[in-house]
């Protein structure tokens, strides 16, 4: 059996798809694309951009006429600055008659645009009253004009329009939050945080967009979510049980599954954990209860926890994943050791 | 041969009407052309290209232009038919009492609008690469340079330009999956349909 051969240097690829690679590139990348499905993938993608990228030299010219454009072309071109320039009339009354009614458009051209800049300021500059939401020492929920409803982690805030005029609700979020987005196809939700954006249609999901974090995580408990730069460069679309973590500084975005919860813990006080092993329980645990979780032995972290726990202390959990895969634990404070034959 | 090229855009800005009939009669036909693979329609794809010229003589003093005046040309024409298709979709929706309803993974495989999204997208994920790497990478797609001219232009090793090329490709990658992978599906649908009512 070939090895295995999942990575290529792109630079071979480039060289390919010029046409320049040497028979024995062409072969290795060749045999890189045969090798599996996903580097087939991969070089589709590579070989589309590279054929989209191009200017697209025209496959032929269209039989048309061009002396003829140009004559049309050129004949617009001179009716346009001769209406640019005032003409000057012959007749004196025909232009006096022309200037009153010259005058009165005027008139009502200066009110309607007058008018058409007061309803733009109102709607869209000035828009409605912006009211910020603030929490500051503990959770607090609020409801948005279309009835979504946030809750607030701990020194988060959140902004948002009295009411939401254009076709589309947009907020904007400092710190960590959970929505509830009620359902509306026509409007969608847009949270602004500075690096990056997200938007969704109605479902409910956790963004976390802590100025002192490297990454934005958005984890999405029911429906569809898209998270994108802020430049809407890239985007991923999540949906159930996914979370995305955007990169602050490369602006990369990947996904995860969310094999846990945790992220929602704050709002849920409820810890899920779908096939964990039990180094990430841990890991997870410790984060959320401040304590220092000693593993005795290697195979207890191998163990896979399927479970749920609602508000519940410390000690019940340990307590509950002990009777599970038969181990022992020892707690002193806010240390605990945990011994066993593992999984 | 970049003279040559700067040339035509700065007797463009400083208004020589010459130059601007002559790079209208020079493209004209083959702009054409080139719109009616999208919007099907010769007399549509004349009217976008007499536009795009309208509008260039218009804001000619107010142009910038960072590659060639071909690329520049190639470029409007496919933003504006990419309008001219949106709007088209739109007035459809209109008239069409169905409600659909919008998802961000709903495509239509018979769309063109697709791949000249896509372009675009490409374009602008482009324009976020480094200024050397986007100059090399434009050269090539954009001009159609081979890499050895690319290298000749910018005093380069040809090793360079191969290296420069394949980090542009994998972070235009990188950029670009997910549209990627919505087109990819597309492709594949679009297959299955004909071996499907063979």
């Amino acid at each position: 059996m070939k090895e295995e051969k999942n990575h290529i240097e792109y630079s071979l690829i480039g060289k390919y798809l010029e046409g320049i690679a040497s028979p024995e590139e062409n072969m290795e990348v060749e045999e890189w694309i045969n090798q599996s499905q996903k580097n087939r993938a991969e070089f589709q993608h590579i070989k589309r951009i590279w054929e989209l990228a191009e200017s697209g030299i025209p496959g032929g010219e269209a039989p048309v006429n061009t002396e003829r454009a140009w004559e049309k072309l050129k004949g617009r071109i001179v009716e346009k600055n001769s209406r640019d320039r005032i003409v000057p009339d012959s007749s004196i009354n025909q232009a006096r008659t022309r200037n009153i009614t010259y005058y009165v458009l005027r008139v009502a051209a200066v009110i309607v645009v007058v008018l058409a800049f007061y309803t733009l300021y109102i709607n869209y500059i000035k828009g409605p009253d912006l009211i910020e939401v603030l929490a500051e020492n503990g959770i607090r929920e609020t409801v948005l004009p279309d009835e979504s409803s946030v809750t607030l982690n701990e020194n988060s805030a959140i902004t948002f329009p009295e009411r939401f005029v254009k076709d589309k609700r947009v907020v904007e979020l400092k710190g960590e939050a959970f929505f509830e987005v009620k359902r509306d196809d026509d409007k969608p939700f847009i949270i602004r945080v500075p690096e990056a954006v997200i938007e969704v249609l109605g479902t409910s999901f956790n963004v976390r967009a802590i100025e002192a974090d490297p990454e934005v995580v958005v984890t999405v408990q029911e429906g569809k979510v898209m998270l994108s730069d802020k430049e809407n460069i890239a985007y991923i679309v999540l949906e159930k049980y996914e979370k995305g973590v955007l990169n602050k500084e490369s602006g990369h975005i990947e996904k995860y599954v969310a094999t846990d919860e945790s992220e929602m813990f704050w709002k849920t006080r409820t810890l899920i954990f779908r096939d964990t092993q039990l180094s990430k329980v841990f890991e997870v645990l410790e984060k959320l209860y401040d304590v220092k979780i000693k593993i005795l032995n290697d195979e207890i972290k191998k163990c896979l926890l399927t479970a749920k726990f609602q508000d519940q202390e410390i000690e019940e959990i340990m307590a509950n994943i002990a009777i599970n895969f038969d181990l022992e634990i020892q707690q002193d404070g806010s240390s605990i050791e945990i011994s066993g034959d593992g999984c | 041969m970049s003279n040559i090229k700067s040339n035509i855009i700065s007797q463009l800005t400083a208004g020589d009407e010459k130059a601007f009939e002559s790079l209208f009669k020079k493209h004209y036909s083959g702009l054409c052309g080139y719109a009616e693979k999208y919007v099907w329609d010769l007399d549509q794809a004349e009217e976008i290209v007499q536009d795009l010229f309208f509008n260039l003589w218009n804001k000619k003093s107010s142009l910038v232009i960072d590659t060639s005046i071909e690329a520049y040309l190639f470029r409007a024409v496919r933003n504006a038919c990419l309008n001219y298709l949106k709007h088209l979709k739109v007035r459809r929706q209109h008239t069409d009492s169905v409600k659909s309803n919008p998802s961000f993974d709903s495509v239509r495989p018979d769309d063109p609008v697709e791949i000249l999204e896509l372009q675009t997208k490409i374009d602008e994920a482009v324009d976020t690469l480094p200024p050397e790497r986007q100059k090399i990478f434009k050269l090539s797609r954009y001009e159609g340079l081979k890499y050895k001219e690319i290298a000749d232009r910018l005093g380069l090793s040809v090793k360079t330009v191969e290296a420069q090329m394949g980090k542009a490709l994998k972070a235009l990658r990188e950029n670009l999956t997910e549209y990627l992978v919505i087109l990819l599906l597309v492709m594949v649908e679009i297959i299955l349909f004909f071996i499907g009512h063979e």
